[in-house]
Protein backbone atom coordinates (compact mmCIF):
# COMPACT_ATOMS: atom_id res chain seq x y z
CA UNK A 1 0.00 0.00 0.00
CA UNK A 2 0.87 3.40 -0.98
CA UNK A 3 2.47 5.32 2.39
CA UNK A 4 1.17 9.39 2.18
CA UNK A 5 4.61 10.09 3.76
CA UNK A 6 6.47 8.33 1.19
CA UNK A 7 4.65 9.86 -1.77
CA UNK A 8 7.45 12.81 -2.42
CA UNK A 9 4.76 14.64 -3.50
CA UNK A 10 6.68 17.73 -4.53
CA UNK A 11 8.76 15.74 -7.28
CA UNK A 12 7.23 15.36 -10.34
CA UNK A 13 7.36 11.95 -11.34
CA UNK A 14 5.05 10.98 -14.90
CA UNK A 15 4.94 7.80 -14.19
CA UNK A 16 2.99 8.28 -10.84
CA UNK A 17 -0.24 9.79 -12.07
CA UNK A 18 -1.09 10.48 -7.91
CA UNK A 19 2.14 13.04 -7.70
CA UNK A 20 0.79 16.36 -8.39
CA UNK A 21 3.12 18.44 -11.74
CA UNK A 22 5.33 20.78 -9.79
CA UNK A 23 4.34 23.54 -12.49
CA UNK A 24 2.04 23.72 -15.33
CA UNK A 25 3.59 22.93 -18.53
CA UNK A 26 1.18 25.60 -20.27
CA UNK A 27 2.69 28.42 -17.76
CA UNK A 28 6.74 27.76 -19.21
CA UNK A 29 5.53 29.76 -22.24
CA UNK A 30 3.85 32.85 -20.37
CA UNK A 31 4.73 36.08 -19.59
CA UNK A 32 4.99 37.20 -16.01
CA UNK A 33 4.40 41.06 -17.43
CA UNK A 34 3.59 42.75 -14.33
CA UNK A 35 7.48 41.16 -12.84
CA UNK A 36 8.63 42.35 -16.48
CA UNK A 37 6.80 45.98 -16.40
CA UNK A 38 8.43 46.31 -12.82
CA UNK A 39 11.58 45.68 -14.24
CA UNK A 40 11.46 47.83 -17.22
CA UNK A 41 9.65 51.06 -15.94
CA UNK A 42 11.30 53.51 -14.11
CA UNK A 43 10.75 54.29 -10.52
CA UNK A 44 9.39 58.09 -11.51
CA UNK A 45 7.36 56.77 -13.72
CA UNK A 46 5.82 54.64 -11.79
CA UNK A 47 5.19 56.98 -9.15
CA UNK A 48 3.56 59.14 -11.84
CA UNK A 49 1.52 56.31 -12.78
CA UNK A 50 -0.78 55.89 -9.94
CA UNK A 51 -3.33 59.11 -9.22
CA UNK A 52 -4.63 58.96 -5.91
CA UNK A 53 -7.85 60.79 -5.06
CA UNK A 54 -10.08 60.73 -1.81
CA UNK A 55 -13.80 62.36 -2.02
CA UNK A 56 -16.77 62.67 0.03
CA UNK A 57 -20.73 62.02 -0.14
CA UNK A 58 -20.91 66.05 0.68
CA UNK A 59 -18.98 68.89 1.43
CA UNK A 60 -21.15 69.82 4.58
CA UNK A 61 -21.88 67.62 7.12
CA UNK A 62 -24.39 69.12 10.42
CA UNK A 63 -22.71 67.27 13.91
CA UNK A 64 -22.79 63.97 14.14
CA UNK A 65 -23.42 62.80 10.68
CA UNK A 66 -21.57 60.03 9.50
CA UNK A 67 -19.05 61.32 6.47
CA UNK A 68 -18.85 58.66 3.78
CA UNK A 69 -15.13 58.58 2.26
CA UNK A 70 -14.55 57.12 -0.81
CA UNK A 71 -10.59 56.57 -1.81
CA UNK A 72 -9.32 55.46 -5.21
CA UNK A 73 -5.90 54.37 -6.80
CA UNK A 74 -6.37 54.25 -10.78
CA UNK A 75 -3.00 53.07 -12.94
CA UNK A 76 -3.07 55.57 -15.71
CA UNK A 77 -0.77 53.26 -17.79
CA UNK A 78 -1.97 50.52 -19.92
CA UNK A 79 0.48 48.08 -18.34
CA UNK A 80 1.09 46.88 -14.47
CA UNK A 81 2.86 48.75 -12.24
CA UNK A 82 3.95 47.20 -8.76
CA UNK A 83 4.77 50.24 -5.88
CA UNK A 84 7.00 49.50 -2.66
CA UNK A 85 5.12 50.45 0.23
CA UNK A 86 6.87 51.14 3.81
CA UNK A 87 4.41 48.63 5.23
CA UNK A 88 2.19 45.52 4.95
CA UNK A 89 -0.64 48.21 4.34
CA UNK A 90 -0.58 49.51 1.04
CA UNK A 91 -2.44 52.61 2.27
CA UNK A 92 -3.87 55.32 4.67
CA UNK A 93 -6.25 58.34 5.53
CA UNK A 94 -6.39 60.65 8.32
CA UNK A 95 -8.62 63.52 9.30
CA UNK A 96 -6.72 66.63 10.36
CA UNK A 97 -3.30 64.41 10.76
CA UNK A 98 -4.94 62.14 13.11
CA UNK A 99 -4.12 58.45 11.15
CA UNK A 100 -7.52 56.55 10.32
CA UNK A 101 -9.20 58.97 12.93
CA UNK A 102 -7.05 58.00 15.89
CA UNK A 103 -4.23 60.26 17.76
CA UNK A 104 -2.72 56.72 18.85
CA UNK A 105 0.21 54.98 17.58
CA UNK A 106 -0.53 52.30 15.10
CA UNK A 107 0.50 48.60 15.38
CA UNK A 108 1.42 48.54 12.01
CA UNK A 109 4.97 46.73 11.29
CA UNK A 110 7.36 48.89 9.72
CA UNK A 111 8.42 46.25 6.85
CA UNK A 112 8.74 46.88 3.03
CA UNK A 113 5.79 45.86 1.13
CA UNK A 114 4.44 46.17 -2.83
CA UNK A 115 0.70 47.80 -4.20
CA UNK A 116 0.46 45.97 -7.40
CA UNK A 117 -2.31 47.25 -10.57
CA UNK A 118 -3.17 45.44 -12.91
CA UNK A 119 -2.98 47.78 -16.58
CA UNK A 120 -5.22 50.70 -16.16
CA UNK A 121 -7.06 49.08 -12.93
CA UNK A 122 -9.09 51.36 -10.87
CA UNK A 123 -9.21 50.42 -6.78
CA UNK A 124 -11.68 52.02 -4.96
CA UNK A 125 -12.09 51.37 -1.18
CA UNK A 126 -14.63 53.11 1.29
CA UNK A 127 -14.36 54.34 4.88
CA UNK A 128 -17.08 56.00 6.90
CA UNK A 129 -16.14 58.46 10.00
CA UNK A 130 -18.81 59.15 12.48
CA UNK A 131 -16.78 62.56 13.25
CA UNK A 132 -14.80 61.61 16.12
CA UNK A 133 -11.48 60.81 17.24
CA UNK A 134 -9.54 58.14 18.73
CA UNK A 135 -8.04 59.68 21.99
CA UNK A 136 -7.01 56.42 24.44
CA UNK A 137 -7.08 52.37 23.72
CA UNK A 138 -10.65 52.70 24.73
CA UNK A 139 -11.37 56.30 24.44
CA UNK A 140 -13.06 58.80 21.10
CA UNK A 141 -13.88 61.91 21.78
CA UNK A 142 -16.56 64.13 18.63
CA UNK A 143 -15.25 66.96 17.02
CA UNK A 144 -16.16 69.91 17.12
CA UNK A 145 -17.68 72.32 14.09
CA UNK A 146 -15.06 73.48 11.85
CA UNK A 147 -13.19 72.82 8.59
CA UNK A 148 -11.27 69.63 8.35
CA UNK A 149 -8.80 68.04 5.76
CA UNK A 150 -9.00 64.50 5.19
CA UNK A 151 -6.11 63.08 3.27
CA UNK A 152 -5.12 59.35 1.69
CA UNK A 153 -1.89 58.33 0.91
CA UNK A 154 0.05 55.09 -0.33
CA UNK A 155 2.51 54.60 2.71
CA UNK A 156 5.83 55.52 1.89
CA UNK A 157 8.06 58.68 3.24
CA UNK A 158 8.13 60.58 0.18
CA UNK A 159 4.41 59.77 -1.00
CA UNK A 160 4.24 63.80 -0.81
CA UNK A 161 7.01 64.21 -3.00
CA UNK A 162 6.04 61.47 -5.97
CA UNK A 163 2.24 63.04 -5.63
CA UNK A 164 1.06 59.85 -3.92
CA UNK A 165 -0.88 61.49 -2.37
CA UNK A 166 -4.56 63.33 -2.18
CA UNK A 167 -6.30 65.64 0.09
CA UNK A 168 -10.08 67.19 0.05
CA UNK A 169 -11.77 69.27 2.84
CA UNK A 170 -15.46 69.64 4.59
CA UNK A 171 -16.94 71.75 6.92
CA UNK A 172 -18.84 70.40 10.29
CA UNK A 173 -21.39 73.14 10.51
CA UNK A 174 -23.98 73.58 13.05
CA UNK B 1 -1.90 26.72 35.73
CA UNK B 2 -4.29 26.09 33.10
CA UNK B 3 -3.34 23.55 30.29
CA UNK B 4 -3.66 26.51 27.86
CA UNK B 5 -3.53 30.40 28.74
CA UNK B 6 -4.27 32.79 25.89
CA UNK B 7 -3.12 36.11 26.73
CA UNK B 8 -3.82 39.67 25.30
CA UNK B 9 -3.59 37.85 21.40
CA UNK B 10 -4.39 40.41 18.89
CA UNK B 11 -4.09 39.08 15.28
CA UNK B 12 -4.01 41.06 11.91
CA UNK B 13 -4.49 40.62 8.54
CA UNK B 14 -3.02 43.07 5.71
CA UNK B 15 -5.29 43.48 2.82
CA UNK B 16 -5.25 46.18 0.30
CA UNK B 17 -8.74 47.31 1.87
CA UNK B 18 -6.81 48.16 4.73
CA UNK B 19 -5.20 45.99 8.20
CA UNK B 20 -8.26 43.67 9.52
CA UNK B 21 -8.03 42.73 13.25
CA UNK B 22 -9.43 39.65 13.11
CA UNK B 23 -8.51 39.59 16.98
CA UNK B 24 -8.09 41.76 19.35
CA UNK B 25 -7.02 41.22 22.35
CA UNK B 26 -8.66 38.27 23.52
CA UNK B 27 -7.34 36.52 26.80
CA UNK B 28 -9.03 33.09 28.06
CA UNK B 29 -7.73 29.53 29.54
CA UNK B 30 -9.03 26.31 29.43
CA UNK B 31 -7.87 23.77 32.05
CA UNK B 32 -7.25 19.76 31.81
CA UNK B 33 -10.49 17.94 30.52
CA UNK B 34 -12.75 21.14 30.42
CA UNK B 35 -15.04 21.54 27.30
CA UNK B 36 -14.95 25.38 26.41
CA UNK B 37 -16.87 26.44 23.23
CA UNK B 38 -16.23 29.48 21.47
CA UNK B 39 -19.46 31.52 20.12
CA UNK B 40 -20.47 34.20 17.61
CA UNK B 41 -21.51 35.14 14.18
CA UNK B 42 -19.53 34.55 10.92
CA UNK B 43 -16.30 36.88 11.11
CA UNK B 44 -15.99 37.32 14.72
CA UNK B 45 -12.96 35.97 14.93
CA UNK B 46 -13.16 32.77 15.91
CA UNK B 47 -10.95 30.26 13.53
CA UNK B 48 -8.38 32.75 13.12
CA UNK B 49 -8.63 32.15 17.52
CA UNK B 50 -8.01 28.30 16.78
CA UNK B 51 -5.35 28.51 14.00
CA UNK B 52 -3.55 31.14 15.71
CA UNK B 53 -3.15 28.48 19.08
CA UNK B 54 -1.48 25.96 16.32
CA UNK B 55 0.32 28.37 14.52
CA UNK B 56 -1.36 28.10 11.29
CA UNK B 57 -2.41 31.41 10.36
CA UNK B 58 -1.19 31.90 6.90
CA UNK B 59 0.03 34.78 4.79
CA UNK B 60 -1.50 38.02 5.29
CA UNK B 61 -2.01 36.76 8.88
CA UNK B 62 0.11 36.97 11.58
CA UNK B 63 -0.05 37.54 15.39
CA UNK B 64 0.92 41.05 16.36
CA UNK B 65 1.08 40.31 20.34
CA UNK B 66 0.55 38.26 22.87
CA UNK B 67 1.09 35.01 24.60
CA UNK B 68 -0.30 31.29 24.29
CA UNK B 69 1.30 29.12 26.71
CA UNK B 70 0.12 25.73 26.54
CA UNK B 71 1.07 23.70 29.65
CA UNK B 72 3.44 26.69 30.75
CA UNK B 73 5.33 26.41 27.54
CA UNK B 74 5.30 29.48 25.17
CA UNK B 75 3.73 28.54 22.05
CA UNK B 76 4.61 31.65 20.13
CA UNK B 77 8.25 30.95 21.01
CA UNK B 78 8.84 27.24 19.64
CA UNK B 79 11.07 26.52 16.96
CA UNK B 80 9.53 24.51 13.74
CA UNK B 81 10.44 21.28 14.99
CA UNK B 82 9.10 21.66 18.25
CA UNK B 83 5.90 23.24 16.47
CA UNK B 84 5.57 20.04 14.54
CA UNK B 85 5.77 18.02 17.96
CA UNK B 86 2.82 19.93 19.34
CA UNK B 87 0.50 20.13 16.36
CA UNK B 88 -1.27 16.46 16.33
CA UNK B 89 0.58 15.62 19.23
CA UNK B 90 -0.53 17.11 22.00
CA UNK B 91 -2.76 19.87 19.96
CA UNK B 92 -5.20 18.73 17.64
CA UNK B 93 -7.70 20.09 14.92
CA UNK B 94 -10.80 18.98 13.59
CA UNK B 95 -11.68 21.11 10.68
CA UNK B 96 -15.24 22.25 9.64
CA UNK B 97 -15.35 20.28 6.50
CA UNK B 98 -13.95 16.99 6.67
CA UNK B 99 -14.25 16.08 3.14
CA UNK B 100 -11.20 19.20 2.76
CA UNK B 101 -9.53 17.88 5.27
CA UNK B 102 -8.53 14.54 4.37
CA UNK B 103 -6.46 13.52 1.12
CA UNK B 104 -8.40 12.80 -1.65
CA UNK B 105 -5.60 9.96 -3.12
CA UNK B 106 -5.26 8.06 0.46
CA UNK B 107 -6.89 5.53 2.26
CA UNK B 108 -8.65 6.71 5.56
CA UNK B 109 -6.64 4.33 7.55
CA UNK B 110 -3.50 5.41 5.73
CA UNK B 111 -3.83 8.67 6.80
CA UNK B 112 -4.61 8.06 10.11
CA UNK B 113 -1.81 5.32 10.62
CA UNK B 114 0.58 8.34 8.93
CA UNK B 115 -0.30 10.20 11.88
CA UNK B 116 0.77 8.31 14.67
CA UNK B 117 3.92 7.31 12.33
CA UNK B 118 4.77 10.96 12.74
CA UNK B 119 4.68 11.46 16.45
CA UNK B 120 5.53 7.54 17.38
CA UNK B 121 8.32 5.24 17.15
CA UNK B 122 6.05 2.57 16.21
CA UNK B 123 6.27 -0.40 13.33
CA UNK B 124 4.00 -0.02 10.28
CA UNK B 125 1.49 -3.02 11.69
CA UNK B 126 1.34 -1.35 15.39
CA UNK B 127 0.24 2.26 13.41
CA UNK B 128 -2.17 -0.24 11.44
CA UNK B 129 -3.50 -1.50 14.36
CA UNK B 130 -3.72 1.34 15.97
CA UNK B 131 -5.51 2.99 13.24
CA UNK B 132 -8.20 0.53 13.29
CA UNK B 133 -8.68 0.25 16.70
CA UNK B 134 -9.58 4.39 16.66
CA UNK B 135 -11.52 3.64 13.72
CA UNK B 136 -13.73 1.56 15.60
CA UNK B 137 -13.68 3.99 18.49
CA UNK B 138 -15.20 6.59 16.23
CA UNK B 139 -17.71 3.60 15.40
CA UNK B 140 -16.87 2.97 11.49
CA UNK B 141 -18.54 -0.74 11.10
CA UNK B 142 -16.42 -2.95 9.45
CA UNK B 143 -13.11 -0.89 10.60
CA UNK B 144 -10.62 -3.47 9.49
CA UNK B 145 -11.92 -3.49 5.78
CA UNK B 146 -12.64 -0.17 5.65
CA UNK B 147 -8.93 0.93 6.52
CA UNK B 148 -8.48 0.40 2.97
CA UNK B 149 -11.11 2.87 1.59
CA UNK B 150 -10.85 5.78 -0.02
CA UNK B 151 -12.87 9.46 1.65
CA UNK B 152 -15.05 9.15 -1.41
CA UNK B 153 -16.28 5.95 -0.37
CA UNK B 154 -17.27 7.56 2.85
CA UNK B 155 -20.47 9.88 3.95
CA UNK B 156 -20.11 13.34 5.24
CA UNK B 157 -21.00 12.50 8.81
CA UNK B 158 -18.13 9.27 8.36
CA UNK B 159 -15.19 11.38 6.91
CA UNK B 160 -16.18 13.17 9.95
CA UNK B 161 -15.19 10.42 12.31
CA UNK B 162 -12.17 9.56 10.87
CA UNK B 163 -11.35 13.41 11.41
CA UNK B 164 -11.71 13.13 15.00
CA UNK B 165 -9.85 9.61 15.08
CA UNK B 166 -6.77 11.13 13.07
CA UNK B 167 -7.08 14.06 15.62
CA UNK B 168 -7.18 11.82 18.79
CA UNK B 169 -4.85 9.28 17.73
CA UNK B 170 -1.63 10.59 19.29
CA UNK B 171 -4.42 11.46 22.74
CA UNK B 172 -3.81 15.43 22.43
CA UNK B 173 -4.31 16.90 25.12
CA UNK B 174 -6.39 19.72 24.02
CA UNK B 175 -8.70 19.14 20.79
CA UNK B 176 -9.71 22.00 18.90
CA UNK B 177 -13.21 22.00 16.66
CA UNK B 178 -13.51 24.49 14.22
CA UNK B 179 -17.34 23.93 14.28
CA UNK B 180 -16.78 20.40 13.79
CA UNK B 181 -20.54 19.52 12.68
CA UNK B 182 -21.70 22.97 10.33
CA UNK B 183 -20.91 20.60 7.15
CA UNK B 184 -23.70 18.09 8.37
CA UNK B 185 -27.29 17.49 9.11
CA UNK B 186 -28.33 17.54 12.29
CA UNK B 187 -28.83 13.28 13.17
CA UNK B 188 -25.31 12.95 12.23
CA UNK B 189 -24.44 16.02 14.22
CA UNK B 190 -25.99 14.48 16.80
CA UNK B 191 -24.33 11.65 17.00
CA UNK B 192 -20.54 13.28 16.57
CA UNK B 193 -20.86 15.48 19.18
CA UNK B 194 -22.26 12.61 21.20
CA UNK B 195 -18.97 10.44 20.36
CA UNK B 196 -16.88 14.52 21.15
CA UNK B 197 -18.08 14.24 24.52
CA UNK B 198 -17.58 10.07 25.06
CA UNK B 199 -13.84 10.57 23.80
CA UNK B 200 -13.29 13.64 25.64
CA UNK B 201 -14.37 11.84 28.74
CA UNK B 202 -12.37 8.41 28.04
CA UNK B 203 -8.96 10.22 26.73
CA UNK B 204 -9.35 13.17 29.88
CA UNK B 205 -8.98 15.16 27.09
CA UNK B 206 -9.71 19.36 27.02
CA UNK B 207 -11.73 20.28 23.64
CA UNK B 208 -12.15 24.06 22.49
CA UNK B 209 -15.48 23.89 19.96
CA UNK B 210 -15.73 26.55 17.95
CA UNK B 211 -19.29 27.06 17.07
CA UNK B 212 -22.34 29.61 15.82
CA UNK B 213 -24.87 27.05 17.17
CA UNK B 214 -25.93 27.71 20.72
CA UNK B 215 -28.05 24.21 21.10
CA UNK B 216 -24.65 22.49 19.97
CA UNK B 217 -22.80 24.40 23.05
CA UNK B 218 -25.09 23.80 25.38
CA UNK B 219 -25.13 19.94 25.04
CA UNK B 220 -21.26 19.95 25.00
CA UNK B 221 -19.32 22.31 27.21
CA UNK B 222 -19.07 23.24 30.58
CA UNK B 223 -18.17 26.90 29.55
CA UNK B 224 -18.77 29.48 26.59
CA UNK B 225 -17.46 32.58 25.58
CA UNK B 226 -19.19 34.41 23.23
CA UNK B 227 -17.42 36.61 20.89
CA UNK B 228 -17.76 39.98 18.63
CA UNK B 229 -16.03 41.63 15.94
CA UNK B 230 -12.82 40.16 17.32
CA UNK B 231 -13.19 40.53 21.14
CA UNK B 232 -15.09 37.94 23.64
CA UNK B 233 -17.88 40.33 24.90
CA UNK B 234 -19.31 37.12 27.88
CA UNK B 235 -18.24 34.36 29.27
CA UNK B 236 -20.05 32.38 31.63
CA UNK B 237 -20.56 28.74 32.83
CA UNK B 238 -22.78 27.49 29.83
CA UNK B 239 -25.89 27.29 32.53
CA UNK B 240 -25.55 30.79 33.65
CA UNK B 241 -24.88 32.21 30.29
CA UNK B 242 -27.67 30.92 28.98
CA UNK B 243 -30.08 31.70 31.73
CA UNK B 244 -28.71 34.62 33.13
CA UNK B 245 -26.99 36.31 29.58
CA UNK B 246 -25.68 39.81 30.57
CA UNK B 247 -24.42 41.27 27.33
CA UNK B 248 -27.06 42.78 25.16
CA UNK B 249 -25.69 40.89 21.92
CA UNK B 250 -25.80 37.36 23.54
CA UNK B 251 -29.44 38.11 24.58
CA UNK B 252 -29.95 38.59 20.71
CA UNK B 253 -28.45 35.27 20.12
CA UNK B 254 -30.58 33.70 22.90
CA UNK B 255 -33.77 35.21 21.28
CA UNK B 256 -32.47 34.06 17.99
CA UNK B 257 -32.70 30.52 18.56
CA UNK B 258 -36.30 28.74 17.28
CA UNK B 259 -37.88 26.67 19.46
CA UNK B 260 -40.28 23.43 19.27
CA UNK B 261 -43.72 24.76 19.58
CA UNK B 262 -42.92 28.40 19.51
CA UNK B 263 -45.96 30.28 17.95
CA UNK B 264 -44.36 33.17 16.84
CA UNK B 265 -44.58 33.77 13.08
CA UNK B 266 -40.87 35.45 12.81
CA UNK B 267 -37.43 34.69 14.71
CA UNK B 268 -36.26 37.60 16.16
CA UNK B 269 -32.84 38.77 14.55
CA UNK B 270 -30.39 41.29 15.79
CA UNK B 271 -30.61 44.00 13.53
CA UNK B 272 -27.46 44.96 11.07
CA UNK B 273 -24.84 43.09 10.68
CA UNK B 274 -20.90 41.99 11.98
CA UNK B 275 -19.22 45.48 10.90
CA UNK B 276 -15.90 45.69 8.95
CA UNK B 277 -13.23 44.78 10.84
CA UNK B 278 -11.18 47.14 8.68
CA UNK B 279 -13.25 49.97 9.75
CA UNK B 280 -14.93 49.07 13.07
CA UNK B 281 -17.22 51.02 14.73
CA UNK B 282 -16.00 53.25 18.00
CA UNK B 283 -16.74 52.98 21.71
CA UNK B 284 -18.52 49.40 21.82
CA UNK B 285 -18.46 47.61 18.96
CA UNK B 286 -22.22 46.38 19.26
CA UNK B 287 -23.31 49.74 19.25
CA UNK B 288 -24.65 49.96 16.17
CA UNK B 289 -26.64 46.85 16.19
CA UNK B 290 -27.45 47.09 20.76
CA UNK B 291 -31.24 48.25 21.36
CA UNK B 292 -29.74 50.01 24.76
CA UNK B 293 -26.86 52.08 23.27
CA UNK B 294 -26.28 55.09 24.55
CA UNK B 295 -24.05 58.05 23.75
CA UNK B 296 -21.23 56.54 26.39
CA UNK B 297 -21.09 53.21 24.27
CA UNK B 298 -20.50 55.69 21.66
CA UNK B 299 -17.45 57.14 22.90
CA UNK B 300 -15.85 54.52 25.41
CA UNK B 301 -14.91 50.84 24.94
CA UNK B 302 -16.31 48.75 27.39
CA UNK B 303 -14.00 46.36 29.70
CA UNK B 304 -14.58 42.68 30.10
CA UNK B 305 -16.00 42.86 33.37
CA UNK B 306 -17.38 41.08 36.30
CA UNK B 307 -21.25 41.55 36.26
CA UNK B 308 -21.42 41.45 40.24
CA UNK B 309 -18.44 43.57 40.73
CA UNK B 310 -18.51 45.70 37.53
CA UNK B 311 -14.49 45.33 38.19
CA UNK B 312 -12.55 44.17 35.51
CA UNK B 313 -11.30 40.93 36.11
CA UNK B 314 -7.23 40.61 35.37
CA UNK B 315 -6.77 36.51 36.46
CA UNK B 316 -10.98 35.84 36.35
CA UNK B 317 -11.81 32.16 38.01
CA UNK B 318 -13.39 29.79 35.60
CA UNK B 319 -16.97 29.92 36.73
CA UNK B 320 -17.02 33.64 37.15
CA UNK B 321 -19.86 35.61 34.56
CA UNK B 322 -18.07 38.46 33.16
CA UNK B 323 -19.26 40.96 30.22
CA UNK B 324 -18.41 43.51 28.19
CA UNK B 325 -20.96 46.27 28.52
CA UNK B 326 -21.17 49.65 30.32
CA UNK B 327 -24.43 48.25 31.96
CA UNK B 328 -22.01 46.60 34.95
CA UNK B 329 -20.16 49.87 35.56
CA UNK B 330 -22.90 51.85 35.97
CA UNK B 331 -22.34 54.07 32.72
CA UNK B 332 -25.82 53.47 31.07
CA UNK B 333 -28.44 56.39 32.08
CA UNK B 334 -31.21 54.00 31.17
CA UNK B 335 -29.67 51.12 31.13
CA UNK B 336 -30.51 47.46 29.74
CA UNK B 337 -34.11 46.32 29.41
CA UNK B 338 -34.65 43.30 28.54
CA UNK B 339 -36.46 39.98 30.28
CA UNK B 340 -35.51 36.44 30.58
CA UNK B 341 -38.20 33.76 30.55
CA UNK B 342 -37.31 30.57 31.57
CA UNK B 343 -40.13 28.37 30.33
CA UNK B 344 -41.51 25.17 31.90
CA UNK B 345 -39.43 23.25 29.01
CA UNK B 346 -36.52 25.16 29.98
CA UNK B 347 -36.42 26.69 26.82
CA UNK B 348 -36.06 30.85 27.04
CA UNK B 349 -37.82 33.93 25.47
Amino acid sequence: MRRADDSRAVERDTDDPFTPAATDEGSRHTIDWEALSHAFLPVAVRHRAIDVSITTDRDVYAPGDPVSIGIEFRNRLPFPVRLRTDSPEPWTWAVDGATAASRLERPIPDRPDTFSFARSERKRFRREWPQRIRIADDEWTPVDSGQYTLEAWINREDAADCGLVATTEIEIRE
Amino acid sequence: MALLEVEDLVVQFYTEDGTVRAVDGISYEIDRGETVALVGESGAGKSVTCLSLLRLLERPGEIVSGEIRFDGRDVLGLSDEELRDLRGNEIAMVFQDPSAALNPVYTVGEQIAEAIRAHEDVTDETARRRAIDLLERVEIPDAASRYSEYPHEFSGGMQQRVVIAMALSCEPDLLVCDEPTTALDVTIEAGILELLEDLAAEFDTAIQLVSHDLGVVAGLCDRVQVMYAGEIVERAPTEELYYDPKHPYTVGLMASIPRIGDDRDELPTIPGSMPDLVDVPTGCRFHPRCPYAEEACRLRAPSLVDVETGVPADEPAPNDHLAACHEYTDDLVDGLDYEVVVEDGGGLE
